[in-house]
């Protein structure tokens, strides 16, 4: 199995990125990634709209099942991809986005949700929120990041009278600053600046007594540190062995510090002990904080699943923190000192207008203050007690993320999802995109990217009559079935790369039979109309190259040649009896309604080799498009230079070399061709032109 | 007898009693009909109440908290107070030992409070003995009290209707103004300033004052300060967060004065200015008031639970009565509304006063709702009771004495932590209280639920006002204060946190 990941902040990022949008879901990606590797080959993805679905399509090929995990947020997961995405995200209100606002229809999670048509959340919470919005059948599934077995040789640890943790970054210790001498009206900027210029320094903490422990982002306001400190320092005013140690998690931490020193000044006098750490901590350091942990301290607006908490659990450390969202999975009277918490109203975090839609938890002071002082009393008089809560702590985070046990619901989440018919199609429903032109195709998501990109060459029909797109049957060359038939007609076989999409009517796939299609590169697209005949052969070399044709022609005999991302058009009613394109460097071939191509005929958007000035050794015959008007006809043995456009209704006569733009209802031949007439045009009926014809010609080029 | 009204500064103690003209009025409603013009003599200053008493030899009751009472104050002043905070202030302000309550008390030896809690909170603080009486408005309470019906409040200021306005929907929001943490660590950077025109209404002072200080920020960094000596560089550093506040206090004025009164808000989109005329209640419609201080906090909550309550019933009416606004107060409860939106209940802000006072407001009103984080004394909320207008509120501070579950609809609440008022240091050493959000939705919901009932409503209505009425009666209140007047001044005594320590 194939799990393509993604997520925003990468491990070159991480460092500029902590405390900002959407960083923490590095964190999970990282611990999921281990338990990934054990299921299928993980493939981190950084541009998903451009890789996923090339290697999903390789890998389909291969017949091997291949997933999509976008970790990330809903609204920032890539959308219309033809590989199964899963979203995996976390969510701590009580309701998912359901409006759309800003115009950005993606802020609305429900729609994106049901496209995507299945996520992985990370708790019990979420998966309800996510179902009330969703239907009771919506495959959805609470999976946490694993941690507990990084963190669960901790528990054995035995827990130190006192460590010393040394790092590069900054601290504040109340202990050691001098706190009496700070005032509310200091000039904070000052003092943060120049702990800024001194950055990067070792610092080294010696830390004893009951230690209570808290990882937070200081500038996310869900983590709520002012009432974690204020009741800490109410509490244990007068208890100097109580220490409490913020750990910082933000890029720029010290302007966090003096935030937090800010709000500590209003406290003060007190007899506790702050710690603020900013700074990678190395890993034994890590450890070591840990280790000399008592309790480990959360007071949250709302988790996801809160990473920090689970790891120190792991380690066998009690808990101080409410038992809501994200952690009332794994958070209760066993193993924790839960603080209680009400509801209140607030706005979804990434929605500008700030409307109210949802509730967070609001903290309850009082109840936190009585959970510190039990927990202070059970640390320093009731051992027993402390032991029975640490082990309750380990094995409740062990039920709840442990690696063998999130490996097993993965895969759970993947044979059920991956099982489902359609799943590999991924989204079997017909998305109806309004196009530019105002044409109602019916194309389905995978190739909607393809075909959003060149969809300018269509323009140039927008005065026809639309096809009725919405009787295509969609032929999809991975598909057992469809593959069947395909490689009998199409010759595909071993020539085929991934990303190719062909349409064709279900009626015409006898009459196109004898056509020979390589296809090699990724998302190439072939629209192929009703009643097509097509002889001869299309190949498609490099990526990203578009064929349309818009049927009704009488024959159709051509060979087109694309080198990557090129786009050929083919009007309706246009008829070829046997002719040559090539195309190369982004060219747009376009032929117009109701052209006729006599026998031998090479349209050239390339010449294939570079024609360089010697001094400036600049190309000096770049491709360019060719466009063929509309009821364009060129006789047998003509060749169509780059870049040349005909007008509407000329005529090119046998054996012409056209190598200029040709005025409308043009006569014109000769090599280099020459205009030897205006004001002509032809007719398909002869000798006599018929007179219905010749008026609607006549209207054409009126 | 004289009494003053303590001057200084905020209305600190009387906080969300402070209703239109606070002090004053409080004086009258507690005071206004006791003992005769011969024996309470209203005086000018505190000075002078503290001198006439000295002189001959009577009784100065002192409207203010105990640290705000003059130095020269001795045992013939007794100090007036309520506390909207759990317990009375244990230490200095500002390093002022003149302002330690302890200290006060002891020297007045007697104190009169607004409430029960006040009273617990002063007797923690001085010991069980000390003599502190309770004085409590005296209202007057009817019989039968009138059932609800429809009013015009005719009200001079401004308005703001849900009636009447729109479009309530949410919109995308305004152009933040440049924070300090902005200006001084995220680069300066002009051009990250809103790109679309501010409305002036918008412009608050923050926002001018982020705007100036941006790009003085800017100017001074990347064209001057390289160029000063540096005593003067370092100078300019030291001074600039003083001349920050400077620029903030004179720059609040300008736009003060500028938007002061209704005119600010005219701009305002939902806020109607001038003389309006605001027809509520009547027929089926359950109206719940709210009176708000400026410094009241829970608007928030009162206005979300409300719309949480009633979203779909266009028949619901929280009318919230305020003074007078200023533009940004004004802008900041109509954008709150907005996020609330869109909803067909009816908010009416009425910022402002309504002529013939608030019994229009009362007679027309079927509940008084309260989200309040601590009351010294709760005079809206008594005079809705008193009129038999059962309350949605939390049960603490001085709401305590008068809300319980025979009258009204208890609102849990948990402890915040706070400053006391008059602490320039804002040291977190008080706590107040903060209502439960989701049991103020459960309150108001039974409310409306009760009001459907006609007998039950009037049952609960006149079970309301007879409360009061025990409560507050003139007679009551007569005696507590005599009581007081008559008290020995226990001068000198040990206050209770004194001895401990």
């Amino acid at each position: 199995m194939i799990i393509l990941v993604h997520s925003e902040t990468d491990a070159g990022s991480v460092a500029s990125r902590l405390g900002l949008a959407e960083y923490s879901y590095f964190f999970v990606l990282r611990a999921f990634r281990p338990v990934l590797e054990r299921i299928g080959m993980v493939v981190p993805i950084s541009d998903p709209a451009r890789e996923v679905d090339r290697l999903w399509r390789q890998a389909c090929l291969r017949g091997e099942p291949c997933v999509f995990l976008s970790f990330a947020p809903p609204h920032r997961t890539q959308l219309r991809l033809a590989c199964p995405t899963i979203p995996v995200f976390a969510w701590e209100f009580d309701t998912i986005p359901h409006e759309m606002w800003s115009g950005e229809p993606r802020h609305d999670w429900v729609a994106v949700l049901r496209e995507l048509g299945q996520a992985i959340v990370h708790s019990v919470e979420t998966v309800r929120v996510v179902r009330a919005a969703l239907g009771d059948d919506f495959p959805v599934v609470s999976i946490p990041a694993p941690v507990w077995d990084g963190f669960a040789s901790g528990a054995s640890v035995a827990h130190p009278a006192q460590t010393k943790i040394q790092w590069r970054g900054s601290v504040i210790d109340t202990n050691a600053i001098g706190m009496a001498s700070l005032k509310h009206d200091v000039n904070w900027v000052e003092l943060v600046l120049a702990e800024r210029a001194r950055g990067g320094r070792v610092q080294r903490v010696v830390l004893d007594g009951v230690v209570y422990t808290a990882v937070l982002n200081p500038d996310d306001g869900r983590k709520n540190w002012a009432d974690m400190i204020s009741a800490f320092c109410r509490v244990f005013h007068a208890t100097p062995d109580a220490t409490l140690v913020l750990k910082l998690t933000h890029h720029d931490g010290v302007w966090g510090m003096a935030l937090i020193l800010k709000h500590l000044v209003r406290l003060w006098p007190f007899d506790c002990r702050i710690v603020l750490i900013h700074g990678f901590l190395p890993d034994a350091d890590y450890a070591r904080l840990v280790a000399v942990t008592a309790f480990t301290v959360n007071t949250s607006h709302g988790e996801g699943q809160c990473l920090p908490l689970m790891e120190a659990m792991s380690a066998g450390k009690p808990a101080v923190a409410p038992s809501h969202t994200g952690m009332a999975d794994y958070v209760h009277e066993d193993c924790a000192f839960v603080v209680r918490s009400t509801a209140e109203p607030t706005h979804w975090p990434q929605d500008g207008r700030a409307a109210i839609r949802t509730l967070r938890r609001r903290i309850d002071p009082g109840s936190l203050e009585q959970a510190y002082r039990e927990s202070y009393v059970v640390w320093t008089t009731d051992r027993v007690r402390y032991q029975a809560m640490a082990a309750s702590a380990f094995e409740t985070v062990r039920l709840h993320c442990s690696a063998e046990l999130t490996e097993t619901r993965l895969r759970t989440f993947f044979e059920g999802s991956l099982g489902q018919p359609g799943m590999l199609a991924h989204n079997d429903d017909p998305y109806t995109v309004p196009l530019m032109t105002g044409l109602p195709m019916t194309i389905r998501p995978a190739s909607f990217t393809a075909l959003d990109q060149r969809i300018g060459a269509l323009r140039y029909f927008q005065s026809s009559a639309p096809p009725d797109l919405a009787d295509y049957d969609m032929l999809d060359p991975f598909s057992p079935a469809d593959n069947a038939i395909l490689s009998a007609r199409f010759n595909l076989q071993g020539k085929a790369a991934p990303g190719n999409v062909i349409f064709m009517h279900r009626a015409a796939r006898k009459a196109v039979s004898p056509t020979s299609i390589r296809m090699s590169g990724t998302q190439n697209v072939l629209l192929v109309d009703a009643a097509c005949m097509m002889h001869g052969s299309l190949t498609m070399d490099g990526d990203a190259n578009l064929a349309i044709f818009l049927g009704d022609q009488s024959e159709l005999a051509i060979g087109a040649t694309f080198y990557g991302h090129d786009n050929l058009v083919w009007g309706r009613g246009a008829s070829s009896f046997g002719m040559r394109i090539w195309m190369q460097g982004a060219t747009t071939c376009t032929i117009g309604e109701g052209c006729l191509f006599s026998e031998n005929i090479t349209i050239r958007c390339t010449d294939h080799h570079s024609i360089f000035d010697l001094d400036t050794a600049q190309q000096i015959n770049a491709p360019a498009d060719v466009t063929i008007g509309r009821h364009v006809w060129i006789g047998q043995d003509c060749a169509i230079g780059k870049g040349v456009t005909l007008g509407d209704g000329s005529i090119i006569g046998a054996r012409s070399l056209v190598v200029k733009d040709t005025g409308k209802a043009e006569l014109w031949a000769g090599s280099p061709a020459r205009k030897l007439r205006d004001r002509v045009s032809w007719t398909l009926s002869h000798p006599v032109a018929d007179p219905v014809e010749l008026e609607t010609v006549r209207a054409l080029l009126a | 007898m004289f009494v003053s009204n303590g001057g200084g500064g905020g209305d600190a103690g009387f906080g969300n009693g402070g209703l239109d003209g606070s002090r004053e009025q409080l004086r009258r409603v507690f005071f206004g009909n006791v003992g005769s013009p011969k024996t309470a003599e209203a005086v000018e200053t505190v000075p002078t109440g503290v001198n006439r008493a000295k002189k001959t030899g009577g009784v100065h009751l002192c409207l203010a908290q105990p640290h705000e009472l003059p130095r020269d104050a001795g045992p013939e002043t007794i100090p007036v107070f309520g506390i909207d905070t759990a317990l009375c202030p244990d230490e200095a302000l500002a390093g002022d030992r003149w302002t330690v309550w302890a200290l006060r008390l002891a020297r007045a030896g007697r104190a009169g409070v607004f409430s029960n809690h006040a009273a617990d909170a002063v007797r923690a603080l001085m010991g069980p003995d000390f003599a502190v009486s309770v004085l409590r408005p005296a209202l007057v309470c009817p019989a039968a009290p009138r059932p609800s019906s429809r009013a015009i409040l005719r009200l001079r200021g401004s308005v703001l209707d849900t009636a009447k306005w729109a479009d309530t929907r949410p919109i995308d929001a305004p152009p933040a103004a440049p924070t300090v943490t902005d200006d001084l660590f995220e680069g300066s950077d002009p051009s990250d300033l809103a790109s679309e025109p501010v409305p002036a209404w918008r412009k608050t002072p923050r926002y001018r004052l982020g705007t100036v200080r941006k790009h003085a920020t800017l100017v001074y960094r990347e064209a001057l300060r390289d160029l000063l000596p540096l005593p003067l560089a370092r100078l300019v550093s030291q001074t600039a967060g003083a001349g920050h506040r400077s620029a903030r206090r004179i720059l609040a004025a300008i736009v003060q004065a500028k938007n002061a009164g209704p005119t600010g808000l005219a701009q305002a989109p939902g806020w109607q200015v001038g003389d309006v005329d605001v027809p509520v209640g009547g027929g089926v419609v359950v109206v719940f008031a709210a009176v708000l201080g400026a410094l009241d906090q829970g608007w928030e909550d009162l206005l979300s639970a409300f719309v949480a309550t009633c979203k779909g019933d266009g028949q619901a009416t929280l009318v919230i009565k305020t003074g007078e606004l200023d533009a940004d107060t004004g802008v900041g409860y109509a954008d709150f509304v907005r996020r609330l939106g869109p909803f067909t209940c009816r908010i009416v802000i009425l910022a402002g006063d309504i002529e013939g006072g608030l019994d229009q407001l009362i007679g027309a009103s079927d509940f008084y709702a309260c989200a309040s984080h601590g009351e010294a004394a709760p005079l809206p909320l008594m005079r809705f009771l008193a009129a038999g207008r059962p309350a949605v509120s939390p049960s603490h501070s001085a709401l305590a004495d008068f809300v319980d579950p025979a009258s009204s609809f208890v609102v849990e609440s948990s402890i915040e932590y706070a400053a006391y008022p008059g602490d320039v240091e804002q040291r977190l050493r008080a706590t107040r209280w903060r209502p439960d959000w989701e049991s103020l939705c459960r309150g108001l919901a039974d409310a409306r639920a009760l009001r459907g009932s006609p007998t039950a409503y009037q049952a609960r209505a006149s079970a309301t006002a007879a409360g009061m009425a025990r409560l507050c009666d003139p007679d009551v209140v007569q005696t507590a204060l005599a009581t007081l007047v008559a008290q020995p001044s226990r001068q000198g005594a040990q206050p209770a946190a004194l001895v401990a320590a």
